[in-house]
C-alpha cells in the first residue's frame, strides 16, 4: 500500500475526528439517507479541496463548519427538499435497532426524531445557528462561522431557545417553524 | 432564564449523543474516491474554460486563413473588423468574470452568500445585455468579414446581401436572445431571490 502524504494523513484525521459532527449536520440538512450520503460526500470533497489552503487563521472547528455549512446551504439540497416536501423526514437512527429497545430508549429516540424534525423545519439561517448551538460551539465561534457579531448571535440564540421550547412542546404534526 | 438554558443543554446532549453512522467504506477507499471526485471537478472546470477558448481560436483561425488566402486588402480589413468585435466580446466577458469577487471555500456564510449573489447578479446582467456585448458585435464583425471576403458588385447587390445577412443574423440573434432571457427568467432570477432570502436569514436582523 502506498504511504500516505502528510496532507492525506491530516485529512483522514480531520474526517475521523469530526465524523459525528458531519453526520449530524447532514441529518439536519438532508431529508433522506441517499441525500445525506450525497451531502456527506460533497462536504468531504470540499474539505479535501479546501484543506491545502487552511492556514490556521481560524480554529479547525470554525474552518470545518464554514466549509460544511457553505456546502449544505449552497448545494442542491433545497431543490431536492422542494421536490420531496411531501415525503416524511427520514428517522435519525442510521439503522433500526435489531432487538426491542427498552422504553426509555424508545422515548429518547422519539425525542431525538422530534428534535431533528424541529431543526429541519427551521429556515436555513436559524438551522445553521441551531446546529452549531446544539454542538456546543461558543457564541464567538458561531459568529465567526456565520460572519455576524457575537452579540447578534446571543440575541438570535435567545430567540431560538424560545422557538425550540415552543416547537418541542408542540404536538408532532404541529411543527411549522 | 435557567429553564430554557437547561432545556437547550439537554437538547444539546441528546443531539450530540445520537448514534454516529459507521462509515460504509474503508478509509483508503474514501480517500481514493474523494481525490477522484476532486480531479473530475477540476477537469470539468478546466474543460469548460478550454472549450470557449478553443472555439474562439478555431473561428478566428478559420477566418484568418480564408482572409489571407484571398488577394487584396479588403478581406484582411474584414478580418480585422471581425477580430476587433470578437476581442470586444471576450474582454467584456473576462471583465465581468473578474468582478465575481471570489471567496474561499472557508469564507463565513454571509461572505460566501454575498459572493455567490454577486456572481449571479453579474451573470444576470450579462444575460440581460447579451444583445449589446455579444450578439451585435459578432453580427457586425461576421457581416463585415463576409462582405469583404466576397464583395457584391454594384449597390443593388450590396443592399440585397446586407439585407439577407441582417435577416439571418437578426433571426439567429433573436432566437439566442430569447433563450438567454428564458434562462434569466426561469433560472437565474429565482436563484437570486433564493440567495437573497438565505442572506437575509443568515443576517436575520443585523444592521
Amino acid at each position: 500500500m502506498k504511504p500516505k502524504t502528510p496532507l492525506e494523513t491530516r485529512y483522514l484525521g480531520l474526517i475521523d475526528k469530526n465524523r459525528g459532527r458531519i453526520d449530524r449536520l447532514c441529518r439536519a440538512w438532508a431529508r433522506t439517507s441517499a441525500d445525506r450520503d450525497d451531502l456527506r460526500s460533497e462536504i468531504q470533497l470540499q474539505l479535501w479541496r479546501a484543506l491545502p489552503s487552511f492556514e490556521g487563521r481560524s480554529s479547525e472547528d470554525t474552518w470545518l463548519y464554514r466549509v460544511a455549512l457553505n456546502v449544505a446551504m449552497l448545494s442542491g439540497r433545497r431543490e431536492q427538499g422542494r421536490r420531496r416536501r411531501n415525503e416524511t423526514w427520514e428517522r435519525t437512527a442510521a439503522a433500526p435497532p435489531p432487538e426491542p429497545s427498552p422504553p426509555e430508549s424508545l422515548e429518547r429516540q422519539e425525542r431525538l426524531d422530534q428534535l431533528t424534525e424541529v431543526v429541519a423545519a427551521l429556515d436555513p439561517g436559524d438551522r445553521a445557528l441551531v446546529t452549531m448551538v446544539l454542538e456546543g460551539l461558543p457564541h464567538a465561534q458561531i459568529a465567526e462561522v456565520v460572519g455576524i457579531t457575537a452579540n447578534h448571535v446571543g440575541v438570535r440564540v435567545h430567540r431560538l431557545k424560545q422557538k425550540l421550547a415552543r416547537l418541542m412542546a408542540a404536538p408532532k404534526e404541529g411543527i411549522h417553524a | 432564564m435557567p429553564d430554557r438554558d437547561d432545556q437547550l443543554a439537554e437538547l444539546g446532549r441528546l443531539w450530540r449523543d445520537q448514534p454516529t453512522r459507521s462509515p460504509n467504506v474503508e478509509e483508503d477507499q474514501m480517500l481514493t474516491q474523494v481525490k477522484q471526485d476532486a480531479r473530475s471537478f477540476d477537469r470539468t472546470t478546466l474543460w469548460r474554460d478550454a472549450r470557449e477558448t478553443i472555439a474562439a481560436i478555431a473561428v478566428l483561425a478559420f477566418m484568418g486563413w480564408r482572409s489571407w488566402s484571398e488577394a487584396g486588402w479588403l478581406p484582411k480589413a474584414g478580418f480585422a473588423v471581425a477580430t476587433i468585435c470578437m476581442l470586444f466580446t471576450i474582454t467584456h466577458m473576462l471583465r465581468a468574470r473578474r468582478l465575481h469577487g471570489r471567496v474561499g471555500d472557508d469564507a463565513s456564510l454571509v461572505d460566501r452568500l454575498q459572493a455567490e449573489l454577486h456572481k449571479l447578479e453579474v451573470q444576470a446582467e450579462l444575460l440581460a445585455s447579451v444583445m449589446s456585448w455579444y450578439l451585435l458585435p459578432i453580427a457586425v464583425g461576421t457581416t463585415a468579414w463576409m462582405l469583404a471576403l466576397d464583395p457584391p458588385r454594384g449597390t443593388g447587390k450590396l443592399a440585397v446581401s446586407l439585407m439577407g445577412l441582417t435577416v439571418v443574423f437578426g433571426f439567429t440573434g433573436w432566437v439566442v436572445w430569447k433563450l438567454n432571457q428564458y434562462v434569466l427568467r426561469a433560472e437565474l432570477r429565482p436563484r437570486i431571490e433564493e440567495l437573497q432570502g438565505l442572506l437575509e436569514q443568515a443576517r436575520a436582523g443585523q444592521a
